[in-house]
């Protein structure tokens, strides 16, 4: 293959007969394309990685190789990789959660060798089930071996994640002669390093990063309030559309109802993130990305599940509502914007509780060295347990389970083995590398006191950000805040926005999911029949005010109930909710509550004064007839549903009326799943399950 | 870690999944020879055919054998391997070839062109070195069977020997849980789900305690099939001093497999007599064919020394990549060349100019290549093992007997040798 050759392909590719090669393109197609080597690319977004490998996947296919597979986190390939691609005539196909029913066909087309391009996400190869039954079969013949956002291999990089060390693990025993391309965007020195180190014989290509039109300016603002009375005043003012990058789904939810309510254009994204009018998650985040791409979008606001590989040229903001958890993460945010553009901002506001947060991720990030253990017990114990009995055998939460299997089964060697549907300890000796997990602890305070260095710094803010990745500077960039000596856009907000965000955040109330299933071996007192729940018997969408000890309600909520009264101004904010926002259809005629032995008059009273308000009668119709365990104790949903079988009876008339179902705190939602199932079986109407506050952390 | 040459040999003899090999077989033991041999005569290592064009270094290939792009589809499957390499190794697996040093020589010698091209393996590879007693029989056992096994194991125990057998239900499972729970040692050949048998209660620790160390020669995810465990059973005698068995009926794998040692004599087979021997027709019928009663009670040394071999050892194919003459690997290569174990050749040639290829040994041409290649100089064990691609055990042995029959001399601090006829 001459470089000529190449050339007119990319000229193809680009649609452009003027094209050239950037630095290292053709280094690159060449070390795959004729040296079958194994490559790390570390260029800033749009350098033409994907040029890369759709112009060597056609010189591997017309070598007479197989198909490449690129691993990636993007859901499908961008819109101007797919132009490029169809101008090679590259034909691509995904495969990822969202179009399982396609997967066959997928199958066949590779079989029958007409795909030359698959796109997978990184998470498929956590799922045993998926390599063995999916990958495996169409991995027969594979020329070329993509891994995207490779930086995620390092678990020094800034957001390692334990799917990646599956490919790690495979990127090791690859044969030699197996071309392997590694692309990422950020990546410092010490990321590149290890990643050598854990590969072995990897070439390098690495260009610089600098971001010529972004402006950086950071704005401490002291609580949530304020930071969103400055979106509703700044976002208008800039042009075109951006991203607010938040920390979890719920801030994002806040944020865009938020935004929304202000008439601004926004919508949150991140995983799982659902929409009615589409089939699945992963086609409405496709749909995000779309509308943004297309600015059809003001602002999207997400979680970091956006921004790898998210490539929009014009980007004009990126606006941090919380500071992220290092420099690298932030850079490889905050460079997606202003790409083709003379102008675009790069905004970080910053507030106190920001640093509790990425505490509690640190902490959350590995599993804790007695789970482990008392797994791993577990499985040796019984010879080998099914995900639903170690929940039985062990009151561990569900999230828990998975997250520790997770972990260990990526580990080398690995002491548990996935055999059929259960997890078997395997014949390895081992032991929790706590040094390692320490300094990786340590490493991300690290990288978190650099994030404060950040905000904090009079220095030119791009050449901060440069440094930390290892990028040459060439001198101050002259756009910053720092470098300008002047703000950008304003730091102060105006007290009356800073008063609505305050009320608005006090109407943070969220849905109660019905449960639709009860796992079996759980009720054998009550003697219902287990799994599916009929229709009939569930209960409908509820509502909760507020979640435990929130800046809005969830505070109040959580002082009253350590004081053993709720307060008048919880029954009003209750009924507001109910009354002005929620208004739920048909409307409940009467309310009952959960009884409680240990707080017997907490809830019912507030039930009486709520029922007053509403002007509908209370019945304390159901009642506990056994002293269970505390409820919070029950850590997954085996052991909750289990503990509250036979606990409650109907006590009283039930009518075929819709009613309210009043807690205090709501959790893993058994309590109201087993009462309304009661009710209905009373003959009770619709049940609207109602509460103060949300414990759950599941987000 | 899993060395290229392995890798490259997996890719083209291992079964990695029933759909898909079904289109491009898998080479089987023969086929791999004929490549390895071809391999020889153009200089190639497995690994050299990993990298650079396929298409040019095949094209000396002949086709009669088997196609050309068999090879090239079977070393296309690098991606399918990685898959399941990663697995593999997470689970505790390793994979060694015919040419690493770890390889049981028995194995080799025993099997001649049979030898398994790959074993996979769980838990201790040293324990591969160590002696073992062979104990094999029926899956279905009974009260006095189980006795017998344990008075066996007992003495085998006491004798520090490791029991060697095949991880089936019943006699194999008695005899190597019996020796693992009085805290001796155990190899055990499985002819499938090496993984899934690993992860057993009655395996996990011991291996975790590098007291077990489980092998196969087919997958480590391979379902049970009649054909592996045949081909499985020749190994645990091969892989004992002496074997015993303790209940066979007159069929099955118990009884196939003891009729084979006693066609192969890999090694002496004694036969359990149990108490009732009209309910024991198999284990009568192994004496007749030529197995002895075992006493009951033994000495191991007793065991092992019976059978006087009329067979000849046999060479397996040489599987070194090193850079030989083809003229000699031409005849070496051969896979019925006669292995005079050393002694016999011991008037080496000290002209390196006459060496009668049909008739000289191996270590004949050991010393010719030392003559050849370093002349007079003096060399250092590491640089030939390299060189020639020599196991350090097979070199020490050599090293040896050319130190003692005067051909190389010794030279100390730091060690060297040095070719003086």
């Amino acid at each position: 293959m001459s470089k000529e050759l190449a050339l007119s392909l990319l000229r193809k590719a680009l649609n452009n007969p003027s094209a050239e090669f950037r630095d290292g393109q053709w280094e690159a197609i060449e070390k795959l394309t004729v040296y079958k080597q194994k490559l790390l690319v570390i260029e800033r977004t749009g350098w033409g990685k994907s040029s890369v490998y759709f112009i060597s996947t056609k010189i591997l296919r017309d070598q007479g190789k197989g198909m490449s597979i690129i691993i990636s986190p993007l859901l499908a390939l961008m819109r101007n990789q797919v132009d490029a691609a169809e101008r090679l005539g590259i034909r691509a196909a995904t495969i990822n959660s969202t179009n399982v029913q396609e997967w066959d066909s997928v199958k066949t087309a590779i079989l029958r060798d007409e795909v030359d391009t698959l796109l997978i996400s990184p998470e498929r190869l956590s799922n045993e089930k998926f390599i063995e039954q999916v990958l495996y079969p169409i991995a027969q013949r594979v020329g070329l071996f993509v891994v995207d956002e490779a930086h995620c291999i390092s678990d020094w990089g800034h957001d390692f994640r334990p799917d990646y060390r599956r490919i790690v693990g495979i990127l090791k025993v690859m044969p030699d002669g197996m071309p392997v391309l590694g692309t990422t965007a950020t990546a410092n020195n010490r990321v590149v390093a290890d990643i050598q180190d854990q590969l072995g014989g990897i070439s390098i290509i690495r260009g610089t990063l600098t971001r010529e039109s972004l402006k950086l300016q950071n704005i401490t603002l002291p609580d949530q309030a304020s930071r969103l009375a400055w979106l509703k005043e700044n976002i208008p003012h800039m042009e075109g559309s951006g991203i607010v990058y938040v920390l979890t789904k719920r801030d994002a939810r806040i944020v865009t109802n938020w935004l929304n309510d202000c008439g601004i254009d926004a919508a949150a994204y991140y995983s799982g993130v659902e929409d009615e009018n589409f089939d699945d998650s992963n086609s409405y985040r496709q749909f995000l990305e779309d509308s943004l791409y297309n600015n059809e979008l003001k602002v999207l606001v997400a979680s970091t599940a956006l921004g790898m590989g998210y490539d929009k040229p014009d980007l004009s903001f990126v606006v941090h509502f919380q500071a992220p958890g290092s420099i690298i993460s932030y850079y490889q945010q905050v460079g997606r914007a202003g790409r083709a553009i003379s102008d675009a901002y790069g905004i970080l506001l910053f507030g106190k509780e920001d640093a509790d947060v990425h505490e509690y991720f640190r902490e959350g990030a590995f599993p804790p060295e007695e789970i482990v253990n008392d797994i791993l017990k577990a499985l040796e114990d019984y010879d080998g347990l099914s995900v639903p009995k170690l929940e039985e055998v062990l009151n561990l939460k569900r999230g828990l389970i998975d997250k520790t299997l997770k972990y260990l089964s990526v580990e080398e060697p690995s002491p548990i083995a996935k055999v059929d549907s259960q997890w078997k300890r395997t014949a390895i000796t081992y032991a929790m590398d706590t040094d390692k997990i320490l300094r990786l602890t340590f490493q991300r305070q690290e990288e978190w006191e650099s994030v404060k260095e950040y905000i904090e710094t009079k220095d030119c803010l791009m050449n901060f950000l440069q440094e930390e990745l290892d990028d040459e500077i060439t001198g101050p960039c002259g756009r910053c805040a720092n470098c300008l000596k002047t703000e950008i856009l304003s730091s102060q907000v105006q007290h009356r926005n800073i008063l609505e965000a305050s009320i608005y955040l006090k109407h943070s109330e969220f849905d109660i999911e019905p449960r639709k299933q009860i796992p079996s071996g759980t009720l054998p007192n009550y003697g219902w029949r287990t799994g599916n729940l009929p229709p009939d018997l569930q209960a409908e969408i509820g509502k909760v005010l507020s979640r435990w000890g929130d800046a809005g309600w969830g505070k109040i909520v959580a002082d009253d109930k350590h004081a053993g009264y709720f307060r008048d101004e919880l029954v009003d904010a209750m009924a507001e909710m109910i009354i002005q926002r929620w208004k739920p259809l048909p409307f409940p005629e009467c309310i009952t509550c959960i009884p409680s032995l240990r707080h017997p008059d907490l809830v019912p009273d507030f039930a009486k004064r709520l029922a007053k308000k509403l002007e509908i009668p209370f019945y304390p119709i159901i009642v506990k007839v056994v002293n269970t365990q505390a409820q919070k104790e029950q850590e997954n949903s085996f052991h909750q549903c289990h503990n509250l079988d036979g606990a409650f009876e109907i006590n009283g008339t039930v009518e075929n009326k819709p009613l309210f179902l009043i807690d205090d705190a709501v959790d893993s939602r058994w309590t109201f799943t087993i009462a309304s199932v009661l009710l209905k079986k009373a003959g009770s109407g619709p049940v609207y399950p109602v509460a103060l506050t949300s414990t759950s952390v599941s987000d | 870690m899993i060395s290229e040459r392995t890798k490259a040999i997996l890719l083209l003899t291992s079964y990695l999944s029933k759909e898909l090999d079904r289109e491009t077989k898998p080479l089987n033991i023969r086929e791999w020879n004929e490549v390895v041999r071809w391999m020889q005569a153009e200089k190639l290592t497995p690994e050299g055919l990993l990298t650079g064009n396929l298409e040019v270094t095949l094209s000396t290939w002949q086709e009669t054998k088997f196609s050309k792009q068999r090879i090239i589809d079977l070393l296309d499957r690098k991606m399918a391997l990685a898959l399941k390499l990663e697995k593999w190794i997470k689970a505790g697996v390793w994979v060694i070839n015919r040419s690493d040093p770890e390889y049981p020589e028995s194995i080799k010698n025993a099997l001649s062109s049979k030898v398994p091209p790959i074993l996979f393996g769980i838990g201790d590879i040293n324990l591969l070195s160590k002696d073992y007693i062979g104990i094999v029989g029926s899956r279905n056992i009974d009260e006095e069977d189980v006795l017998a096994t344990g008075g066996i194991v007992n003495q085998i125990y006491s004798q520090e020997f490791g029991v060697v057998s095949g991880g089936a239900k019943g006699v194999d499972e008695h005899s190597m849980s019996g020796i693992l729970d009085r805290g001796g040692f155990a190899l055990g050949v499985l002819a499938d789900s090496l993984i899934k048998k690993s992860t057993d209660g009655i395996y996990r620790k011991s291996i975790q305690d590098n007291k077990l160390v489980l092998i196969s020669p087919f997958n480590p995810e391979a379902g049970f099939n009649v054909g592996n465990a045949m081909g499985r059973n020749k190994l645990i005698y091969i892989l004992s001093k002496a074997t015993i068995v303790v209940r066979s009926e007159t069929k099955g794998g118990t009884w196939s497999g003891a009729e084979e040692n006693l066609k192969e004599k890999y090694v002496p087979l004694w036969v359990n007599e149990p108490k009732d021997l009209k309910s024991a027709k198999g284990n009568v019928e192994i004496v007749k064919k030529g197995g002895k009663w075992l006493p009951s009670t033994f000495e191991i040394s007793d065991l092992i020394k019976v059978i006087p071999k009329d067979k000849e050892h046999q060479v397996s194919l040489f599987d070194g990549f090193s850079e030989p003459n083809r003229a000699t690997f031409n005849q070496v290569s051969e896979p019925k060349v006669a292995y005079e174990p050393l002694k016999k050749s011991m008037n080496s040639p000290s002209n390196s100019d006459i060496i009668d290829f049909k008739n000289a040994s191996f270590y004949d041409f050991f010393i010719y290549k030392i003559s050849e290649k370093i002349g007079n100089q003096a060399f250092t064990k590491e640089q030939i093992m390299a060189d020639f691609d020599l196991s350090s055990k097979q070199l020490d042995e050599w090293l040896k007997i050319g130190v003692e029959t005067k051909v190389l001399v010794k030279n100390s601090k730091p060690v060297s040798y040095q070719y003086k006829p």
